[in-house]
């Protein structure tokens, strides 16, 4: 495909007026970053090659893992360089206006909504945690966590041979019945310890799991002001150091821009 | 051309997933002229939580190790398992 002459305008997301993006790394393409001011707003700016970036380009090559994947990490890049400058609204990737007139309408259409979101995330940052459940460890566990199994393992110590072998079997049921249950309330018990140490929490279904053998039990993100990192991290530590010899693993990711809390999904 | 949907587990598409994941979906969206409606994007977003599944069967501990970690000195550090 050749490049055309014609550029069009891709957006990275928005921030105030007053943010300066003369020492941004190179963008989408290797292209220059710049501002659209429209107020007390801009928006993070490149001049892309309208022919790569026409809709039905996006549409063909989006499943393209070495095209797609070089353009997300650039497009994540200036986010990520960005917000350790101050607050930005991230937008999705392939936000793309004609011109910049275009840019200032939709940041002027908008302005009210935009000036309360970058208001919200000014000193704050995303983390991610994902927690997984290990059934065949967590099974060994499951009286610790359960009440209906410790009650069962109680009556099995207690009982005569011939009643033990009965109760052991029903044990092996109760104890993989048990496994969402519990993880459930891990998951609750997770975001009801992080909840103090954030300013807003998000979650997204976790990736389904097709094995029995685990899977993903919690999707979160949170909102973590500056100030509030280090108590934060403590309690991920917490909530990791009592349910990792359990079975469950906690994945941690970050800092990243506030994708989830830029205000459409809230 | 590597395609998402026929790549394997490797630990570099696995960040990529997740990078993805925050990338192609997450913002504002903005009406008007913006070029957004692209239907493949819901087909990418379905491929990434297979690939997000499929990684459940790793360990998920070498993935912590792998997924983001950005050269900031305030990144949390999380404790190993004792």
């Amino acid at each position: 495909m050749a490049e055309s002459d014609e550029t069009v305008i891709y957006v990275y997301g928005v921030v105030p007026a007053s943010f300066d993006a003369a020492s941004s790394p190179a963008g989408i393409d290797g292209s220059v970053v710049g501002v659209e001011r429209a107020g007390e707003l801009a928006a993070l700016v490149s001049r892309v090659d309208a022919a790569t970036f026409a809709p039905e380009e996006i549409e063909q090559r989006v499943t393209d893992l070495e095209w797609l994947g070089p353009r997300a990490r650039a497009h994540d890049e200036i986010l990520t360089w960005v917000s350790d400058r101050g607050p930005v609204v991230p937008f999705p990737m392939f936000a793309l206006f004609s011109d910049a007139t275009h840019v200032g309408d939709a940041l002027r259409a908008r302005g009210d909504e935009l000036r309360l979101t970058l208001a919200r995330l000014i000193g704050a940052k995303e983390f991610g945690v994902r927690v997984f459940r290990i059934t065949r460890e967590l099974e060994e566990h499951m009286g610790e966590l359960s009440p209906r199994v410790a009650a069962l393992e109680a009556s099995a110590r207690a009982a005569t041979p011939g009643q033990r072998y009965l109760l052991e079997r029903k044990l092996e049921k109760e104890r993989a019945a048990e496994a969402q249950q519990v993880s459930a309330e891990v998951a609750r018990t997770t975001l009801d310890a992080l909840a103090p140490h954030v300013r807003a929490t998000a979650t997204d279904p976790p990736p389904r799991s097709e094995s029995r053998a685990g899977g993903a039990i919690l999707n979160a993100f949170f909102l973590v002001s500056d100030d509030a990192l280090d108590s934060f991290r403590n309690a991920v530590g917490e909530v990791t150091s009592r349910f990792s010899p359990k079975g469950f693993r906690f994945e941690f990711t970050g800092p990243w821009p506030a994708y989830h809390f830029s205000g459409d999904r809230e | 051309m590597t395609n998402l949907f026929d790549s394997g587990d490797s630990n570099e598409q696995l960040v990529l997933a997740d990078l993805l994941n925050h990338v192609l979906d997450r913002g504002v969206v903005i009406t008007g002229e913006v070029t957004l409606s692209v239907a493949n994007i819901d087909l990418v977003k379905v491929g990434l939580s297979l690939m997000l599944a499929a990684a459940e069967t790793t360990d998920v501990v070498q993935r912590q190790a792998l997924l983001k970690q950005r050269d900031h000195a305030d990144v949390p550090v999380l404790p190993r398992r004792p």
